[in-house]
């Protein structure tokens, strides 16, 4: 459990970097998020969440090629590793798994 | 710009691998920014995105790394200053000791000097208060008073558009008050209508609309209206006063703080008082105080030019008129003195000279800590050196010495707070103040505070940069030896303490010597036993005055008895023309101090009568006729006095005796001509001379007379030599002042000698134990240690006396009748001097000598 301890936020992110998988940098991510989940994500919670799932392993980086844009700076490209699969399928397994154990009733939205 | 900053802010704490790629991405979104919704947006939006980048996961992993170097570095430094404290405790005592005296010392002084200076501060408007004043000069010189011709309030305001208010005052005044069986003493003045206009003081009862313009009302203070009439409101309730009628009380204001050179707890109507006091409304006669409200931001210069002839034009070119000009309210506590018509000084000198003391305190403390420290270096050398090469930084090593002395003067500081909030209360007693200080108040200690921080950092500053200067390799290499430089400086510095120290010894003498020179002074009458009592009631009559003194002189215990318009040493009133006689030239001007007594005057006061004789009991043509001192005889300038044909207030007699002459001012001014009258009905006070023993008896027997005579007044009476000295207070405070204070200065220095010569037996003793194996006496050594000290302090001696002679010459040169400074206060300065400071190494240099030479050589 603990091994595979992921924010909400994180989630969110780690899963966006796999939709995006080859073109996850920086700027494509947060638009992807923003575009998707129609919320704001600042650069700064987005950053941190980036290179604390780095150092968790749940993501590696390299860095790309630079271009004239963005002032010749190069960006920084992730991926998932399967560590962070792992992760992200026990997430989503737990998760299903809580779903299907709701019983019947508890849906079931009379009033009484 | 915003974005530059940006970028820096970024590189300062973000991880350098991130750096590029999270600048790459801030960079693209500002582009996108930019060209969305402009520049401004796109700069701020960059700053806030740098702002929030502030991460754990995003910080340099050294940042934190380098500021827990520094902390634990602020932490060796203060535990290296607390291990060096008690590992040369004796020296950290020594010092704090200095320090903590040296600041107490100039707190309190600066306190006492702050509230000098913040007297009369309290009147409202007080920058647009000026009192009137005028000179006005008699054979050549010019006297300045605060007189002013009576009638001068009406018109000053109607002549002048600057002038808001002018009011009127007398001098206190402290009748009896009378309520019911409430019979009070309450001092006061009579004022003019527009008084409550200068002097804005806060209403409880009553206003000041159409104050003062009702003879029969009256304005209390609230404690004089609380004693008079108890805790109830008094408007409109009506008062007696002794000798005046029934008054009316109109309104009461909140009491005036004393801090202030006018004073009053009661405001009666100028109206009233005129009605008997009819010589007020007269051009010529100045007596009556005046005190005006200019316009705010009115040149003071221009209107002192302007009304400079303004009497004159009044009263006729040809008579001798007064100049008037206006003195600030403010500047009427510290600046009193005028000489011929200048402005000399006053309480100032001694407001200037303490916080010189004060200075000067503080500075001897800051150089005893100097001489301590860089004495000890060599001591501290080897940790220096150490330090160096394990690799400290010149910086750190400075903060490191910096740090102790901070540390040591803030703690001596806070002994110094609990020392002043000791012994407060003792000086408060002493120069009658009422000061206070109390750590717990927030502005006084943040003072102290500082004064703590800014003495920390002037005798640290330069024991560091010595100490921290240390070369790593000449220090380590073992043959290291301080610098003769700084030895020189210690030795100037030493010699600069005693300067200062043996300056303030020989001035407190030289008080001391004038205070002692004014107290035996032979003032020209004997002021030893002598009682005065204020004549009231039923005693103003002449009758009962008669039947009193025979009463009186049945008891052997009083000598004389004699009664009197004022006492030797007050004298109420002086004339110009008032007294003639056939020879007086027109041109003359010459200002005459008259005494108005009944018989017997000079006998009680033992004054010498040079030629001629007294008033005669038994010749009722005595009352025309005069006695005048040397000095009015040397003016009237003519062959024979006795017998000579005067006239004096209306009465023409002759001069029947010649008084030698006596002081009857305070020794700063010269003695003043002085006619004696006989004028009896003029009498208010009562003069005894008693033989001096049993004087508590005959006092009690005295109380019980008057009480016959004057059933309804307390019994109340001064003896002379208390009023004499009263008139000395000033210098006396000074005295004493100047005792503590130049002895607590010569303290501080000789606690750093102390320090200083315990070091030089620590450094010596190899030499020590030498000569001593040489066979050397002990009476050799003591005085091979004392010697060099002691050409120090006395070159401080030299010096100072230069010096403190300059200092003291003009301060004797306020007395008109002074003493010498004189070279026997030298001898006595320069000999205490040397006497404490061969006591003071005389320890070192005793212990120095009876030490074991086996023991300090043993290593070698």
């Amino acid at each position: 459990m603990k091994k595979y301890q992921l924010g909400e936020f994180e989630e969110i992110v780690l899963l966006t970097v796999g939709v995006l998988h080859g073109d996850a940098y920086g700027v494509a991510i947060k638009e992807e998020i923003e575009k998707r989940l129609q919320r704001k994500a600042s650069v700064g919670a987005l950053q941190s969440a980036l290179r604390r799932m780095e150092s968790k392993g749940f993501l590696i980086s390299e860095l790309g090629e630079a271009t004239k844009v963005r002032g010749g700076k190069r960006k920084r490209y992730f991926k998932i590793t399967a560590f962070g699969k792992e992760a992200l399928d026990f997430n989503i397994q737990t998760r299903l798994d809580l779903w299907s154990e709701i019983p019947d009733v508890a849906f079931k939205f009379k009033p009484c | 710009m915003l974005k530059k900053l940006g970028i820096r802010i970024l590189k300062g704490y973000c991880h350098p691998d991130f750096q590029e790629d999270i600048l790459g991405d801030l960079d693209e979104y500002y582009q996108q920014n930019l060209n969305a919704k402009g520049r401004f947006y796109a700069n701020s939006k960059f700053f806030i995105d740098v702002l929030l980048l502030f991460r754990l996961s995003l910080l340099r992993t050294k940042w934190f790394y380098q500021n827990a170097i520094n902390i634990a570095m602020l932490h060796t430094i203060f535990k290296t200053t607390l291990r060096v404290f008690w590992k040369e405790r004796g020296y950290a005592l020594l010092n704090m000791l200095g320090l903590t005296v040296g600041l107490a010392a100039s707190i309190l002084l600066l306190l006492y000097v702050e509230s000098e200076q913040a007297v009369n501060g309290f009147h409202k408007d007080i920058d647009q208060l000026y009192q009137v004043m005028e000179n006005r000069t008699y054979s050549g010189i010019t006297h300045t008073n605060d007189h002013t011709p009576g009638p001068l309030n009406t018109t000053f305001t109607e002549d002048f558009p600057e002038v808001e208010a002018m009011a009127a005052y007398t001098w206190p005044y402290d009748p009896y008050f009378i309520n019911g069986d409430r019979r009070q003493r309450e001092s006061g003045r009579w004022a003019s209508e527009d008084f409550f206009q200068v002097f804005k003081v806060d209403f409880i009862e009553g206003s000041a609309k159409n104050a003062l313009t009702t003879p029969s009302q009256i304005y209390f203070s609230r404690s004089a209206k609380e004693r008079l009439f108890g805790k109830e409101p008094a408007l409109s309730k009506t008062i007696e006063i002794d000798g005046w009628g029934i008054f009316e009380v109109a309104g009461v204001f909140e009491d005036v703080p004393n801090e202030s050179t006018i004073d009053f707890d009661f405001v009666a109507p100028f109206l009233r008082w005129k009605q008997i006091n009819s010589w007020v409304n007269e051009w010529e006669n100045s007596g009556i105080k005046g005190i005006a409200k200019l316009q705010a931001g009115t040149n003071i210069n221009e209107f002192n030019t302007k009304i400079k002839g303004y009497v004159q034009e009044r009263i006729g070119a040809e008579e001798a008129a007064g100049t008037l000009f206006l003195q600030p309210f403010k500047e009427r506590y510290l600046f009193t003195n005028y000489e011929n018509g200048k402005l000399t000084g006053g309480r100032i000198k001694y407001v200037r000279l303490f916080m010189g003391v004060a200075f000067f305190i503080l500075l001897i403390a800051v150089i005893n800590f100097i001489n301590l420290v860089t004495a000890r270096s060599t001591k501290r050398a080897k940790e220096v050196g150490v330090k160096k090469v394990v690799g400290s930084t010149r910086g750190h090593l400075l903060l490191q010495f910096m740090t102790e002395s901070v540390l040591l003067a803030l703690f001596s500081a806070l002994l110094a707070g609990l020392l002043v909030m000791l012994v407060i209360g003792n000086l408060n007693l002493l120069v009658g103040k009422n000061m206070t200080f109390s750590l717990l108040d927030l502005g006084q200690s943040f003072r102290l505070l500082a004064i703590g921080l800014a003495v920390g950092l002037a005798s640290g500053i330069y024991p560091s940069i010595v100490l921290s200067n240390f070369r790593a390799i000449n220090v380590l290499k073992g043959s290291f030896k301080t610098s003769n430089g700084s030895n020189g400086l210690r030795k100037g510095l030493v010699v600069f303490q005693f300067i200062i120290s043996t300056t303030l010894i020989i001035s407190t003498l030289v008080v001391q010597k004038q205070l002692d020179f004014m107290e035996n002074k032979d003032l020209g009458f004997n002021k030893e036993n002598v009682v005065m009592v204020p004549l009231e009631g039923a005693l103003l009559d002449v009758n009962i005055q008669n039947q009193l003194k025979s009463r009186l002189s049945e008891n052997p215990s009083f000598t004389h008895v004699a009664f009197s318009g004022s006492s030797a040493l007050t004298y109420g009133t002086s004339t110009d023309d008032g007294f003639t006689w056939p020879g007086r030239e027109s041109e003359l001007r010459a200002s005459f101090q008259i005494i108005q007594t009944g018989h017997g005057f000079l006998n009680t006061y033992g004054m010498e009568l040079l030629k001629g004789r007294t008033f005669d009991t038994s010749l009722a043509t005595d009352s025309l006729h005069l006695i005048i001192n040397e000095q009015a005889a040397k003016i009237m300038n003519v062959e024979t006095h006795l017998d000579h044909p005067v006239t004096f207030w209306g009465r023409t007699g002759r001069i029947i005796g010649i008084v030698k002459d006596f002081h009857f001012r305070s020794l700063h001014s010269p003695i003043e001509p002085l006619i004696i009258s006989l004028r009896p009905e003029n009498s208010v006070l009562l003069n005894l001379r008693m033989t001096g023993e049993n004087s508590q008896a005959s006092l009690a027997y005295l109380k019980k007379i008057l009480k016959e005579f004057n059933p309804d007044y307390p019994f109340e009476y001064t003896f002379l030599d208390d009023d004499y000295e009263a008139q000395y207070r000033s210098e006396m405070v000074v005295g004493t002042l100047g005792n503590y204070f130049s002895g607590i200065a010569i303290f501080i220095s000789l606690l750093g000698l102390f320090g200083l010569a315990s070091f030089a037996a620590e450094q010596r003793i190899k030499e020590i134990g030498i000569r001593k194996v040489l066979g050397a006496g002990t009476l050799n050594i003591m005085l091979q240690m004392i010697k060099g000290f002691l050409l120090l302090v006395g070159i401080g001696f030299l010096v100072a006396v230069p010096i403190s002679y300059y200092f003291m010459d003009d301060w004797l040169g306020a007395f008109t009748y002074r003493t010498e400074v004189g070279i026997s206060t030298f001898l006595m300065a320069g000999m205490a001097s040397l006497l404490v400071t061969i006591m003071t190494i005389g320890y070192h240099a005793i212990r120095a000598a009876n030490s074991n030479p086996i023991k300090s050589l043993r290593y070698e």
